[in-house]
Parts: C-alpha cells; sequence; structure tokens
C-alpha cells in the first residue's frame, strides 16, 4: 500500500498564498498508520476499528454539524457513518485515504438525511452550536463575546445554502480538504469542486455582507 | 449573461481557487497580473478570503462523548467485514435470506472477471425468469413481495433494485443457468459490460426489466438481419404493461410472442413487432405518449443502417436508429447518462425554448407514428440509455402525478459538437434559462460498481457550462449519483421505504408495472440533422393535447424565426475553441428541464 506522508503542499502554498484552516494540521496522519488498523479490523481486531473511530470522531462530528445544523443528528450520522465503514470496511480498496472515504459515507447519509425533510435546525437552535469553546490563543471577555456573535451570523448563513454549497464549504474551510479529496468525497469532478466551491463562497459573500455590516454598525456605536 | 460576463466570471473563479492555492503556476501567474491590474479583482479576492476565514473561524465542535463503545457494541452484532461478504454469498446460496439482505451485498464480485461471468449467469437466469413469466399480474404480485424476497418460482426483480435498493436473496437454479447458457447472445453484452446498469447486479438477484433490455440486443450484431433486429426489438419489449385501462389485450398479446421469441430465436421473424407506442409511466391520467405525428419509416434494415450510420444522423418519424459498427466498438460501454438540470424561466418552459434550441444546433425532436408495425431496434447502447431514461422517468412520473413538479425530460444523442453547442446556449441564454447544473455520474474510486470513464469525462466536458442555481428539489427528481452507501442498507429503514435516497436505487414498485417500453424504430436519415432527441416526459398541458408532433412542427417553424435571438447566444470563441477539440463522438445527455418555481412564485404574486 503506498505510504504518504498527509503533509498538504502545493506551489501556492510554497508561495505562501494558501489559505488554510489552523485546525486542520493535527489531523494529519500517515496513510500507512490508517492502513495498519483497517488490516487489523479486517483479521478480527475490533479494538483497532475503535482506534479509528476515535481518530476521527471529532473531526467528522464538527463537520457534519455545520452541514446538518443539529446535534443530535449529526451524532446520529456520525455513528451511521462508522457503522457502515465497519459493515463495509473490506470493500475499501485504499487508493485514498480512510477519512475521504468515511467521509464519502458520511456525506452520502447526511445527504440523504436531509432529503428525508431533515432540514437544519433553527437559528435559534443554532446558537448553542457556535459555543463556548474560544479557540486558542483568543482573548476572553468582550472579543469572545463578540466572536461568538459573528459566528452566529456566519453560521446562520451557512444554513442559508442549499446542502451542496453547505458541504463544500465545510469540506473545504472547516476540513481543509484538497480539492481533489474534495472531488472524491463528493463525487464531483475537481472542476466541479472549484466552480461550486466559488458560487457558495459568493453565496456567502451576499449573505454575510449586510450582516457583518450591521454588526459594524453596532460595533461602533 | 454576455460573453465577457461570462470570461469574467471564470476568471473570478480563479481567484477563489487563488485563495486555496489550488492554481498551476500559469493560472497563479495570470491571477496574480490581474490583481495588478484590476482593483475590482483585488477587491473581489478581499471578499472571498473574509468569506473563507469566516467560516474557518468558526469553533470546532466536539461530540463530547467517546462514541467508541456505543460503535463497537452495535458491531458485535454485526459479522465482521471480512466474513460478511462469505455469509451473504452462502446465505444466497442457500436461499434464504440473508443477514444482511437488505445491504448491497457482493459488492466485490465484479472485481473479477469471474464475477463477471456469474453476474452473466445471473441475467441470463433472469430473462429466463421473466420469460417463464405468465404476464403482468404474476410479475405485478411478485413485485409486491416485500423485503426484496423471492417468491416460489420466478421474480421479476426490476432492474433499479440493483442499483442499490435492498437486494433480494434468493436461490438460482444452477440447471435454469445452465439452460439459459443456449440463448448465448444474451448473455454475451453483460460479460461485456463492465460498468452501467448491470454493475450492481448480485448473485441471487433476478435481473429486472432493464437487464433483459440491455442484455437483449447482442452487441456484436453489426447487420440487422430481420432475424436478429426482431429479437433484439423484442427482447426490449420485455417490461410487463402499465396497468392502465387503456392497455388493450392485443399488446399483451404481441408482447408475449415477442417474449417467446427471444427464448427461440429462429422464430423471431414470425413474431409481429408491437406497435410503435409507447405509454410511459403514470404521469397523470392522461398518458403521454409519444406521438405519432410522423411517418414512422418501415423501410428495410439494410437501407437505414446504412443511412443511419452516418454519424449522429437524424431520422423522422422514429427512434434512434444504428450506428456504424465499428464507432459502437470504440466507444466506451456507457450506460451511465449524463444528465444536465437546467432550471426554465416559467414563459420558456411553457413556450418550449428548450426544443427550439435543440432545432437550432440540429438536433431534431423525435416523434413516433403508432402505426409502425415493423420497428426494428438498434443500437444497444442507445438502448441502454434509452433504458436509463425510462427509469428515470418511471421515478418522475409519481412526482408528476402528485402534480409536486412540473418536468421535461428529454434524451439527447447528438455529436459532441451539437451538445457543447446546446449547452453554450444554454448557458448564454440568462433570458430564458436561471441555471444549468451537470450531474455527475459517480467515480469509480472505492466502490466496487464502477462507472465508464468516458461518462464521467462527458460530465466533466459539460460542467464547465454550468450556471446559476439548480434547487436541490429539481436535483433530487433526478439523482444521478448513485451513492455508495443505500440508506435501506442501515439505520432500520424500511425495505419498502423508496423515494431518492441515494440516488437511483430508490423507485417506486407501483412504477415498475406501469413502464412499457417502446420498440425503438427506424427513421430515414435526414441530412441536415445532426442529432435526435426524444422527450420521456412532459407535463406540460399543451403538450399533452398536442404531443410531439405539435412541438415539433412548432420548434421546426420557429426554428428559423428564433435563428437570429439563437444566433446572439452562439458559442463564444472560448467555446468555439472547446467545441473544436471535442472528438465527433455522439454523446447522450438526458435534459431535465424545470420551470422557476421561484420566478413563478414572485409572476403570480405580482398579477
Amino acid at each position: 500500500m503506498e505510504t504518504r506522508n498527509f503533509q498538504r503542499s502545493s506551489p501556492a502554498a510554497a508561495a505562501g498564498n494558501f489559505n488554510r484552516c489552523p485546525s486542520v494540521q493535527h489531523y494529519e496522519r500517515s496513510l500507512s498508520d490508517d492502513a495498519s488498523l483497517i488490516a487489523a479490523t479486517l483479521a478480527g481486531d475490533t479494538a483497532a476499528f475503535g482506534r479509528l473511530v476515535g481518530l476521527y470522531q471529532d473531526r467528522l462530528y464538527n463537520s457534519l454539524l455545520r452541514v446538518l445544523g443539529s446535534a443530535e443528528d449529526a451524532a446520529d450520522i456520525v455513528q451511521d457513518a462508522f457503522i457502515q465503514a465497519y459493515t463495509k470496511l473490506d470493500t475499501f480498496r485504499g487508493s485514498s485515504a480512510f477519512y475521504t472515504w468515511l467521509y464519502r459515507i458520511a456525506f452520502n447519509l447526511a445527504m440523504s438525511h436531509a432529503r428525508r425533510g431533515h432540514k437544519a435546525a433553527s437559528l435559534d437552535g443554532m446558537k448553542s452550536l457556535v459555543g463556548d469553546e474560544p479557540m486558542d490563543g483568543q482573548p476572553t471577555g468582550e472579543a469572545n463575546v463578540l466572536r461568538q456573535e459573528r459566528a452566529e451570523l456566519v453560521h446562520a448563513a451557512l444554513a442559508e445554502l442549499s446542502m451542496d454549497y453547505r458541504q463544500i464549504l465545510v469540506l473545504r474551510e472547516i476540513d481543509g480538504c484538497r480539492y481533489d479529496e474534495i472531488a472524491e468525497i463528493l463525487a464531483v469532478p475537481v472542476g466541479t469542486v472549484r466552480s461550486r466551491l466559488f458560487r457558495a463562497r459568493l453565496q456567502m459573500r451576499d449573505l454575510l455582507t449586510p450582516r457583518l455590516h450591521v454588526e459594524r454598525i453596532v460595533d461602533t456605536r | 449573461m454576455s460573453d465577457r460576463e461570462l470570461n469574467h466570471e471564470l476568471d473570478d473563479e480563479l481567484l477563489s481557487a487563488y485563495v486555496d492555492g489550488e492554481l498551476t503556476e500559469a493560472e497563479r501567474a495570470a491571477v496574480e497580473a490581474r490583481l495588478v491590474a484590476d482593483p475590482d479583482a483585488k477587491h473581489t479576492l478581499q471578499q472571498l478570503r473574509m468569506v473563507s476565514q469566516s467560516v474557518q473561524a468558526l469553533p470546532q465542535k466536539s461530540i463530547g462523548r467517546d462514541l467508541r463503545e456505543q460503535i463497537l457494541r452495535r458491531t458485535e452484532q454485526l459479522k465482521p467485514p471480512a466474513r460478511v461478504a462469505a455469509a451473504t454469498s452462502s446465505a444466497a446460496a442457500d436461499g434464504t435470506p440473508s443477514r444482511l439482505g437488505d445491504t448491497m451485498p457482493q459488492i466485490t464480485v465484479f472485481r473479477t472477471r469471474r464475477s463477471w461471468v456469474w453476474a452473466s449467469l445471473v441475467v441470463a437466469a433472469g430473462l429466463m425468469i421473466m420469460f417463464l413469466q405468465s404476464g403482468n399480474e404474476r410479475g405485478t404480485n411478485l413485485a409486491k413481495n416485500d423485503n426484496g424476497r423471492l417468491a416460489n418460482g420466478p421474480v421479476e426483480t426490476p432492474m433499479r433494485r440493483s442499483l442499490g435498493e435492498a437486494a433480494p436473496s434468493g436461490a438460482i437454479d444452477p440447471a435454469q443457468v445452465a439452460n439459459l447458457e443456449s440463448p448465448g447472445p444474451a448473455t454475451t453484452p453483460m460479460a461485456s459490460e463492465p460498468t452501467g446498469t448491470t454493475d450492481a447486479l448480485r448473485p441471487g438477484m433476478a435481473s429486472g426489466p432493464l437487464a433483459t433490455s440491455s442484455a437483449g440486443p447482442p452487441a456484436s450484431a453489426q447487420s440487422p438481419s430481420p432475424t436478429s433486429v426482431a429479437s433484439d426489438r423484442s427482447a426490449f419489449q420485455k417490461l410487463p404493461a402499465p396497468a392502465s385501462p387503456s392497455d388493450s389485450p392485443s399488446k399483451d398479446d404481441s408482447r408475449d410472442v415477442a417474449i417467446d421469441g427471444v427464448i427461440a430465436r429462429g422464430k423471431i421473424a414470425a413474431a409481429s413487432p408491437a406497435p410503435g407506442r409507447v405509454e410511459l409511466g403514470a404521469i397523470s391520467e392522461s398518458k403521454i405518449t409519444l406521438d405519432s405525428a410522423g411517418k414512422v419509416s418501415a423501410g428495410e434494415p439494410q437501407s437505414s443502417s446504412a443511412a443511419l450510420a452516418m454519424k449522429g444522423r437524424a431520422a423522422d418519424g422514429g427512434a434512434f436508429g444504428r450506428e456504424s459498427g465499428a464507432r459502437e466498438e470504440q466507444l466506451d460501454d456507457q450506460n451511465q447518462l449524463v444528465v444536465v438540470h437546467v432550471v426554465a424561466k416559467p414563459e420558456a418552459f411553457k413556450n418550449k425554448t428548450f426544443d427550439r434550441l435543440l432545432v437550432s444546433n440540429g438536433i431534431a425532436m423525435e416523434s413516433r407514428s403508432e402505426s409502425d408495425e415493423k420497428s426494428d431496434v438498434t443500437d444497444d447502447r442507445l438502448a441502454k440509455k434509452v433504458s436509463e431514461a425510462q427509469k428515470a422517468a418511471d421515478k418522475l412520473a409519481d412526482k408528476q402525478s402528485t402534480g409536486e413538479q412540473d418536468v421535461d425530460m428529454v434524451l439527447v444523442e447528438a455529436p459532441q459538437s451539437a451538445i457543447l453547442s446546446c449547452m453554450a446556449g444554454l448557458r448564454n441564454d440568462t433570458e430564458n434559462y436561471a441555471g444549468i447544473e451537470v450531474d455527475q455520474p459517480p467515480t469509480d474510486k472505492d466502490r466496487a460498481d464502477t462507472n465508464s470513464e468516458s461518462a464521467k469525462k462527458a460530465a466533466d466536458n459539460l460542467s464547465g457550462f454550468s450556471r446559476g442555481i439548480v434547487p436541490a428539489r429539481q436535483k433530487d427528481l433526478l439523482r444521478n449519483q448513485q451513492y455508495y452507501y443505500h440508506t435501506n442498507t442501515y439505520g432500520g429503514l424500511s425495505n419498502t421505504q423508496r423515494g431518492f435516497e441515494g440516488g437511483l436505487g430508490g423507485a417506486n414498485d407501483a412504477l415498475k408495472e406501469k413502464v412499457k417500453r417502446e420498440p425503438l424504430g427506424r427513421k430515414q436519415a435526414s441530412v441536415a440533422d445532426q442529432g435526435r432527441a426524444r422527450r420521456f416526459v412532459y407535463s406540460d398541458e399543451q403538450s399533452r393535447r398536442g404531443g410531439e408532433a405539435d412541438v415539433e412542427r412548432e420548434a421546426a417553424r420557429s426554428g428559423a424565426e428564433g435563428s437570429s435571438a439563437i444566433a446572439e447566444t452562439s458559442p463564444s470563441r472560448q467555446d468555439r475553441k472547446v467545441l473544436a477539440k471535442e472528438e465527433a463522438e455522439n454523446m447522450h445527455v438526458l435534459f431535465l428541464v424545470c420551470p422557476d418555481s421561484e420566478a413563478a412564485t414572485t409572476e403570480k404574486a405580482t398579477k
């Protein structure tokens, strides 16, 4: 099995133009690590699968939370995704990263879930999702409140996007996936990833700009 | 949107990719040059970065608990993955329902050549089972079986089950399978088809109508002799009739005769072809028929096939004809259609502007004659496409019958240049079309049911024409993506749950009975046409009354009038470059045109 460092790189990244989510860095793993856990699982070591769960549950949950807008739904889908991954683990060919494969399962489930009429959570519900967990190094107090309010605005705007746009933005901005990884997860060509992400950002811009403008006005009073 | 605006949008797209560092060196250089010269571009870049950073700044949320124990407890109830496939196959052989019978079993079966042989035998068994059935009622009863379990005796399992629904488990009688080998050619196409609708066939499953239709026409047949062609056609007619009061016993009879004819190939010539008419599923009470305005050529196969061997040439009054055998062999076996979703402005939808666009690009709308008694078949690759479109039409019928969605579904076969020209026309015509999106076929990574590279390439070629927004609701009407995991496989969902979950795998059982395949007829080649289009679904009141003929006449009449309008939306220089580069091969694209519901609502509100 191909073993490669999971470190992302691109010419632009080397040039310093690559805007990556800092939280992504700790997700980077060697493919061979996952491969050995998968092999152990297939050999009957369910604890190995448990380790895979432990490695990816939070990351997957965080992404699904932003896509579905509901903590409960996200948790359910995370479990379902892992169960399906376990069931179908023998079909995983290893041509992509395990998490890409897992994400694909999860996002498919999320899409189906959404199509069954489970709409994104209400705006009020989202307020509980934007969290009271300050990011590392962030100031507390008033700045924290402002950051939280901004997060609410962003999350609300995210909820107004279509599922396709929301998924792709989450995968790119929150998971830090490369275009080719997103293409695998969503089963679309890279060209579609690029154009869809662009349109998603435009739509977010249109949703955020007036709201953030209001926020700025409030801040300056 | 003008060419200038379109180019501008494409350039801004590069800005978005620039934010992500996903540009080639040349693209990055071009963007940086633009940023220096264009302050608007800088502003846009800032806005895109703002969006990106805003979303990234959302706090990370943890699930708050360790799911490992819970998940592992649930996995204890399941067999380990390494042993699951073996358990499933043994259960299938025993005829007992698999424990994981609702899942997509035997995904690994198509990884080996041996698996393909097995799949071929399964399809052949399915063919035999279907042929031995005593008509529609039995098929109906069997189709109503719950949980995908095979009843005693033959079972008609629709092909769409194989695309991802619960796979029924059941026994395949080896003796039957052995007997099925004698018809021979019926198995050949399956063995040679690594992709498409047959991919998801599993051992233990009886193949359904679509397998029949796709398996029927032998891929190797080059010259359509009356016998073989008639057998191809009759293979294509195997589907049960819709449960409709308008069905006449004579249709059933002819179909039965045709079905019998397939088993004994030498007898085909005596089988009377079914009338050249199709009744598409329950689209409200008035059946939509592909109508009868033009005359269907009952010409001899040889002369017609020669004419139809011209690349993409259309004929009038019949179905898609046979292409040159050499080109068939060259082309990949594409069982998956490229689906293009189009959101039309209400007025454009009502006026069938899309038809005029097709006509202006040399694509003739097909019409059928009810008097076509001698229709022949066809190009099997096209037959598969038609069957795919028919499946999609079935799914849409349910939506239409409840008035939930107006939709116009048109299957187009034309050279790539014509398709691209149509796509460019759609993209450029912002007055009539609010959104275009190309549905992408699933990739083959980490999936055993792989699809063709050419289908992906075709969709990729067209994806650049996407613009605007296509409502999720419209895309959900016909989700061309086949998701790897169907929700029926997990989560306690009922096996009878149907819908558009996971793509093509969620059809309504009742629709199975309403499908009737149309014998594909032959047309006289029309030199002026580059391609042809067939409408499968259409809900417009005017069209219900007038049928295909009116639309085609109107389209032809307005083709000249609209040519100047079309000229305004002719391909840009960039598009022409694209067109020039493309190989001149026929593509098959399924256009799903829906009215812009938001615009319609606004119109109603303002009236």
